[in-house]
């Protein structure tokens, strides 16, 4: 027997779960964003925490055997030496040893000052690598989601109004979107940003890029949700809501919007990692988020020039939790897709 | 006889063509009164223009709407909403479209409600599972928490009379309210009517099958390619039809 218990998106999320990729693709991404929600915690130092004496120092070896004995994991500490050429060298000095401390003045763990430890080695001002991609992850990947869910919002009420009203409003509305659409995305990107001043403080910068990212997205997801709507408002049951005396907002929230939900879920799982490219993007230009506030894009900056990425590999780690942010992204938005389409069962 | 509703040469045009011409008829209060007509007669349009719902292409080109003395067409589109739904209300042919798939029945009635009257959430629970009870549907507490695929045809369409009776609406408009049933369950839809007619409610009913009617109504209007070509008391009608559209038709059904 039919089970009428089985709503389309029970079936759908049962689909999506037989995806293995999919599956892991979205744990890494609860793990991700569960990392950086607690990156106060983990992160062994406040981002801007900074000593000059470790610029680009490489990532901290933690020792376990102490003169032949297997002793609590220590670190040691390091010299900064210039060669001949003035190149920098890190030098471990045998005789400064600092344990690693677990819970450690709050924080998951560290190691009792002046000692440093770098899991990922440090940035040209000796900044932890580790802590500042928790830090930076929390405005990268927050920034996606924020600005999705604006530009969504928009996109599914101005499409909805389009479609479900026709006419006059209709052709404005997607007049409007057109403009939208008209410009390519990065060049309206930066012709937003450099309609902002540029010395405004850094929550104001945040929720800048998160209006500009929003601004950019909302048009084309408005021409596809007006089509959606287009069609949806001929049903019967929206012309039982007329006859009923439903108003037409109500109309497009309760009858129409939650209709378009499978496409749009998918959409948004697929926009979500084109808005943290954005940022990324609009940061590594010094456009975005300002230094010392790290975020994923401006980090990488400082990894633009060959001889810091010959010198200091490490400091383009950023790249990498960007590519597998994105790539997380765009596998679990394709599972849903799949999931969600009655033609691939 | 007291009117409920008076409609008065209504003509409603697509594109030049006539799809009713100068429609007039009466609705007496508290009684049945039935638009009978095959396909694309312009029944289902009348009940349009009375709501005021008239699709796209459409255009009521003349006439006028006498509803409770006031004519209609001097109402807003806001005033003509706060109407439709509280005063006159409609039951659709095919309860399965006409419930929004992914809202229950209760959150469509609530809906309802809301709109219609300043009721708070208990009252309003309270009158639908009185009006789901009313409408004979057993167990009202289970319906109210069902989506509408849930239930079966004529469990949906008694759900769908109890959403355009909750908020006791003078004039019901039925759509060929038995079409998708079977027979016995038209039975029984049929004697859920005669009920509100003897509560003193106007039902104006719009079918295709004029056995039902002949049971069920109280007036009949005959319409053939949007001209109404007989009316008169359901008796009248049934026993010397003058037209010979009217005899085609009834001795279509013996």
């Amino acid at each position: 027997m039919l089970n009428h218990k089985q709503s389309q998106f029970s079936i759908a999320v049962a689909s999506f779960a037989k995806h293995r990729l999919a599956m892991v693709c979205f744990y890494v991404l609860v793990a991700l964003y569960a990392l950086v929600i607690l990156a106060d915690f983990i992160a062994p130092y406040h981002f801007d925490q900074e000593d000059r004496n470790y610029s680009y120092a490489p990532a901290t070896r933690i020792e376990f055997i102490d003169q032949g004995r297997l002793v609590w994991p220590f670190v040691y500490g390091q010299t900064l030496n210039f060669d001949v050429n003035h190149k920098r060298s890190y030098v471990v000095d045998a005789a400064q040893k600092y344990s690693l401390k677990l819970f450690h003045q709050g924080r998951l763990f560290g190691v009792e000052n002046p000692g440093r430890i770098y899991i990922w080695g440090a940035d040209s001002r000796g900044r932890d690598m580790f802590s500042r991609i928790l830090h930076g992850g929390r405005i990268s990947l927050s920034i996606g989601l924020l600005g999705t869910l604006i530009s969504f919002s928009l996109g599914l009420l101005i499409g909805g109004i389009a479609g479900y009203f026709g006419g006059w409003v209709d052709s404005i509305l997607m007049r409007v979107c057109e403009m939208f659409m008209l410009v390519p995305a990065f060049y309206l990107m930066l012709a937003l940003r450099s309609a902002v001043p540029e010395n405004v403080g850094a929550l104001q910068v945040y929720l800048m890029v998160v209006l500009i990212l929003a601004l950019i997205g909302w048009a084309s997801l408005a021409r596809i949700i007006r089509g959606m709507s287009l069609s949806l408002r001929q049903r019967d049951y929206v012309l039982a809501a007329k006859s009923m005396g439903v108003s037409d907002m109500a109309i497009i929230v309760k009858h129409i919007l939650p209709h378009t939900l499978s496409y749009s879920l998918v959409a948004i799982m697929l926009t979500i990692p084109s808005y943290i490219m954005l940022e990324a993007g609009l940061s590594l230009f010094g456009l975005g988020i300002q230094d010392p506030i790290p975020s994923w894009g401006n980090m990488l900056s400082d990894a633009m020039g060959i001889v810091q990425i010959q010198f200091a590999p490490w400091i383009m780690i950023p790249g990498i939790f960007i590519f597998v942010t994105v790539i997380c992204f765009n596998v679990v938005g394709d599972a849903l897709r799949d999931a969600f389409d009655p033609l691939y069962k | 006889m007291k009117n409920l509703l008076e409609v008065t040469n209504l003509s409603v045009h697509v594109k030049g063509k006539a799809i009713l011409d100068r429609v007039s008829f009466n609705v007496p209060q508290g009684k049945i009164t039935a638009i009978v007509g095959g396909s694309g007669s312009g029944k289902t349009s009348i009940a349009s223009s009375i709501l005021g719902l008239l699709p796209e292409p459409l255009q009521m080109t003349q006439g006028q709407i006498l509803f409770d003395n006031k004519d209609l067409f001097l109402f807003n589109q806001e005033q003509l909403r706060l109407i439709r739904g509280s005063k006159m209300a409609m039951v659709f042919q095919e309860p399965l479209w006409a419930f929004n798939p992914l809202m229950t029945i209760g959150e469509q009635m609530d809906e309802v409600l809301r709109v219609h009257t300043s009721l708070n959430k208990i009252d309003r629970r309270h009158k639908i599972l009185e009006t789901l009870s009313k409408v004979e549907l057993p167990n009202p507490n289970e319906i109210y928490k069902r989506y509408p695929h849930q239930l079966s045809g004529g469990q949906r369409q008694r759900a769908m009379i109890a959403q355009a009776v909750v908020t006791d609406p003078k004039l019901v408009i039925a759509d060929e309210p038995t079409s998708n049933l079977d027979v016995t369950l038209q039975a029984k839809i049929m004697d859920l009517f005669r009920q509100f007619r003897k509560e003193g409610m106007t039902i104006l009913l719009i079918s295709h099958d004029l056995g039902m009617v002949a049971h069920l109504a109280d007036e009949v209007i005959i319409l053939h390619k949007g001209v109404i070509i007989e009316q008169g008391p359901v008796t009248a009608i049934m026993q010397k039809p003058k037209h010979k559209y009217t005899q085609s038709l009834l001795e279509a059904f013996g």
